[in-house]
């Protein structure tokens, strides 16, 4: 087990002296370095300097600047930790990342007599977007505040509060003096207030971030090795487990595809590979893939043109609206232009503030366009999936995550037309707000039934509305798709689409579909103006079985249906859906009464339209 | 997985990333313990093949021991191995202390190596706990006509994602084991049991530790005879792993001047 810890914090305020003489006092630094180190500073004319045993380059050594990140071992009993000295430069952002992107935790450094800095704040917000969470609090070169039990807590407690803005977990704050050692391995005298960790203690309290191991399968594909005619997909596993025999998606496009083998050479085949390993996989059928392609446990993510991000510039000119770059997410790089800024980061406000570049070393929201659709993910979903990089083609110019996937609602380069009639002068014709109800559930669980009673009722009593039916959908403006994760999803789209122009038309609209991925009702939740009632139409699956209204299930057991919701597909069960009706239960007019209370409650008549009865 | 699982599954990552990404790829095979580990990660990205030259920068001072192990492996390997003779002393510039200049003539070579016949990824087996400057490398570190390193302008590699585009004439200098301390390789030769040249091992009291030029590389004083004594005696080591190399030692900027120079 490695624990990967990043040193951070404003130049000059100790992190390499703290690192090389804590790499003393573990035994960690070599013998013959401390000779050398000595002869180092008396040729510049100076008293002996801890910094050297990491500033080794010699204009950092004549200027007693960190200017390069150093990554050095710190073996500490059995535990074994990298540290990672980064420069506290503002210039030297760019090696800062590069040395801190995959640390497990920080050591957030900040002298005594300066207290907060900009380069701490920059280096915290700089931890957020990097997802890094646990940080220990250092506030070293106490012995120039005299070992102040105030003046620490003073300055422990802004930290925290920093740290607390910035999601980030202070899991100690210590008081050391670098130079002397005191608080690296044993407490200091000097603090007999102090009751916390030392410095080693809060290093050894650290935990790697056993990233991805419970998330779904991921793993990008780097390129394709071919032996004796069979070729293999070779790549790192991202997260997740890869098992020989699974069915997964192929990214993009959410083509299936069933692992054949896995190999590891010189093992020969696996039954399976966990997160973190480099493996060989031969599909079966073989699979055309290439360098790019992710393979993913099914279903696939949604893929959307644009994506809300948050990115931290390295470069040296600005990024603006309308500016071509290249992304890169796993090993895929995707031409994409930078739609908008959203807001840039304030890091003394700790705030987001409007302005149309984001300026080197900055962190802003941006909204950004890849030239095709992309499967992403949030950070909130999947920490490393949702990260990418953006290049100019030679060298990389900013790195992010994805906040949120947007829907495909404005769509691009075309100008949308506007109505003269709004929403509210609708629902004065119609008597009724616009709504849009989904009914999502496995085949023969009762949606269609309830769907049509429920239209019955509603426009007895004068509503304006229609329903879509899911078989209805696929026998005309969906006769085009077949009923692969891929396509299932466009048919959600095109449904949810349709039912949106009908809700802004002013009815109430009633979708009846299976839609078996949570993500694309979220989708259609997204697309509909208005109210949107997701209704969990819900039976056990014996009991869908034995109504069989269609015959599908009769069919799929016998084979000759495939990819039926909830036998031999997936089907995501609503985590919070508006209402849920128990059709095992409830008769076909209790389940259409309970939703047409629930619906009355929300949506109820403004005052009926005289013509309503005469209507009936 | 274990740490040692972690490590190599990582390096294999780099591989596979150099192997995809720049064409055409060769790697130094100074026949050490690094790069002959390397060698065997290598295998393991290609289920056991080597899909590019490996190459010794020939001095002609190489210890005998090392190219008879060389030829050996390259045979049983299948390797595509191939010798690049560096140019003679005479050529090399005469400021630098006696022992630097085998390093600035392997530099030579692996310039003169590079223009010939264009690569656009050379990959070394160095490692950060082998020396100070080396800990401030990149995994992909981008290199000019001349093959010049400037620590001060490297870029930017995040969450494993690697720079590899390139301007006419540029190469990568590819650092699969950086990553990687020298007792880690040790607990993976032992673990793999991948070949070593014998050297390493203890006779009459004494071992190399690394193995370099015969003039400039001195065995140290040791009795570890196995590949477990190898690895207690560095459990409990305080001293560099490259103080038996003249050409570190001889200045303090002697490995920096070496290094930008593009010495590897």
């Amino acid at each position: 087990m490695i624990v990967r810890v990043a040193v951070v914090g404003h130049i000059d305020h100790g992190k390499s002296t703290l690192i090389a003489h804590l790499l003393h006092e573990t035994g960690n630094l070599p013998e013959d370095a401390l000779p050398r180190l000595r002869e180092a500073a008396a040729e510049r004319g100076r008293s002996f300097e801890w910094a050297f045993a990491l500033d080794a380059l010699q204009s950092e050594r004549d200027q007693s600047v960190t200017v390069d990140a150093t990554q050095v071992w710190l073996r500490l009993g059995e535990r074994r930790l990298v540290l990672v000295d980064v420069p506290g430069h503002r210039e030297f952002l760019r090696n800062m990342v590069s040395g801190a992107s995959d640390a497990d935790a920080a050591l957030l450094v900040v002298a005594a007599d300066e207290g907060v800095s900009s380069e701490t704040r920059r280096h915290a917000c700089v931890l957020n977007l990097l997802g890094i969470r646990d940080v220990a609090v250092v506030i070293t070169k106490m012995d120039r505040r005299d070992w102040s039990q105030a003046a620490f807590e003073d300055l422990a407690a802004s930290v925290r509060r920093l740290c607390a803005a910035l999601q980030l977990e202070t899991t100690a704050c210590i008081p050391i003096a670098a130079d002397t050692g005191e608080g690296l391995v044993e407490p200091s005298k000097r603090a007999p207030w102090y009751a916390g960790p030392t410095v080693q203690a809060a290093l050894l309290a650290f935990t790697p971030r056993e990233d991805g191991v419970d998330q779904p399968l991921r793993m990008a594909v780097q390129g394709v090795w071919s032996r004796n005619g069979r070729s293999f997909a070779l790549g790192k596993i991202g997260s997740g487990t890869l098992r020989s025999g699974a069915e997964v998606a192929l990214l993009p496009g959410g083509q299936k595809a069933r692992v054949g083998s896995l190999e590891i050479w010189p093992n020969g085949e696996v039954g399976s590979a966990a997160t973190g390993e480099s493996v060989a996989v031969a599909f079966d059928p073989p699979h055309f893939v290439d360098r790019g392609v992710v393979v993913v446990a099914p279903p696939p993510p949604l893929a959307v043109d644009r994506f809300r991000a948050r990115v931290l510039r390295l470069g040296d000119a600005p990024l603006r609206a309308g500016d071509d770059v290249i992304l890169r997410m796993g090993t895929s790089r995707i031409g994409a232009t930078l739609d908008s800024v959203q807001g840039v980061f304030d890091q003394t406000a700790l705030s987001f503030h409007g302005a149309d570049a984001v300026q080197p070393e900055e962190i802003a929201d941006v909204v950004i366009r890849p030239n095709r659709s992309v499967e992403v993910q949030s950070v909130a979903n999947d920490r490393k999936a949702a990260r990418f990089a953006i290049s100019d083609g030679l060298k990389l110019i900013g790195c992010g995550v994805v906040l949120e996937p947007l829907p495909r609602s404005s769509v691009r380069h075309v100008a949308r037309a506007e109505h003269l009639i709004d929403a509210v002068a609708r629902a004065k014709r119609t008597g009724h707000q616009a709504a849009t109800v989904w009914l999502t559930g496995i085949p023969a669980a009762g949606k269609s039934t309830i769907a049509m009673h429920l239209e019955q009722r509603l426009f007895r009593d004068g509503y304006q509305t229609y329903v879509l039916d899911g078989d209805n959908i696929r026998a005309g403006l969906s006769d085009d798709l077949g009923f692969g994760a891929r396509e299932r999803q466009e048919n959600a789209r095109r449904i949810g689409e349709v039912a949106a122009l009908f809700a802004d038309a002013g009815l109430v609209v009633i979708v009846a579909a299976i839609s078996p991925y949570r993500a694309d009702r979220e989708l259609a939740r997204r697309t509909a103006p208005g109210i949107f009632v997701e209704v969990h139409v819900k039976a056990e699956l014996a009991t869908c079985e034995r109504r069989d209204p269609k015959g599908l299930f009769k069919k799929a057991r016998a084979g000759q249906v495939r990819s039926l919701s909830g036998i031999d597909d997936v089907y995501e069960i609503p985590l919070n859906p508006e209402v849920e009706l128990d059709t095992d239960r409830l008769t076909v007019s209790e389940a259409v009464e309970v939703l047409y209370a629930y619906l009355r409650e929300r949506i109820g008549l403004i005052e009926p339209p005289a013509t309503a009865s005469e209507a009936w | 997985m274990t740490a040692l699982d972690e490590l190599e599954a990582r390096t294999i990552e780099i591989v596979r990333e150099a192997y995809f990404r720049l064409t055409p790829l060769c790697m130094l095979w100074s026949v050490g313990k690094d790069s002959t580990s390397l060698l065997w990660m290598v295998r393991k990205a290609f289920l056991g093949s080597v899909p590019f030259p490996v190459v010794l920068l020939d001095t002609g001072m190489e210890l005998d021991e090392v190219y008879a192990f060389r030829d050996e492996i390259a045979l049983r390997w299948k390797l595509d191995a191939r010798n690049e003779p560096c140019p003679s002393e005479d050529s090399i510039d005469p400021s630098l202390p006696p022992a630097a200049r085998a390093a600035a003539r392997k530099t030579a070579g692996l310039k003169a190596m590079i223009e010939r016949d264009r690569y656009q990824g050379v990959m070394v087996g160095i490692r950060r706990d082998e020396q100070a400057i080396r800990a401030k490398e990149r995994v992909f570190s981008r290199r000019d006509i001349a093959g010049t390193w400037d620590p001060q302008q490297q870029g930017a590699e995040v969450w494993g994602l690697f720079e590899t585009g390139l301007c006419e004439g540029q190469h990568f200098r590819v650092h699969p084991l950086l990553h990687w301390s020298e007792l880690d390789i040790w607990r993976y030769i032992k673990r793999e049991k991948i070949p070593f040249v014998p050297l390493y091992l203890a006779k009459d009291g004494h071992r190399y530790r690394s193995l370099g030029e015969k003039n400039i590389t001195f065995p140290i004083a040791s009795d570890a005879a196995s590949l477990d004594e190898i690895i207690a005696e560095l459990e409990a080591a305080r001293t560099s792993e490259r103080a038996g190399r003249a050409m570190d030692f001889e200045s303090e900027d002697a490995f920096e001047r070496l290094r930008t120079m593009g010495y590897m």
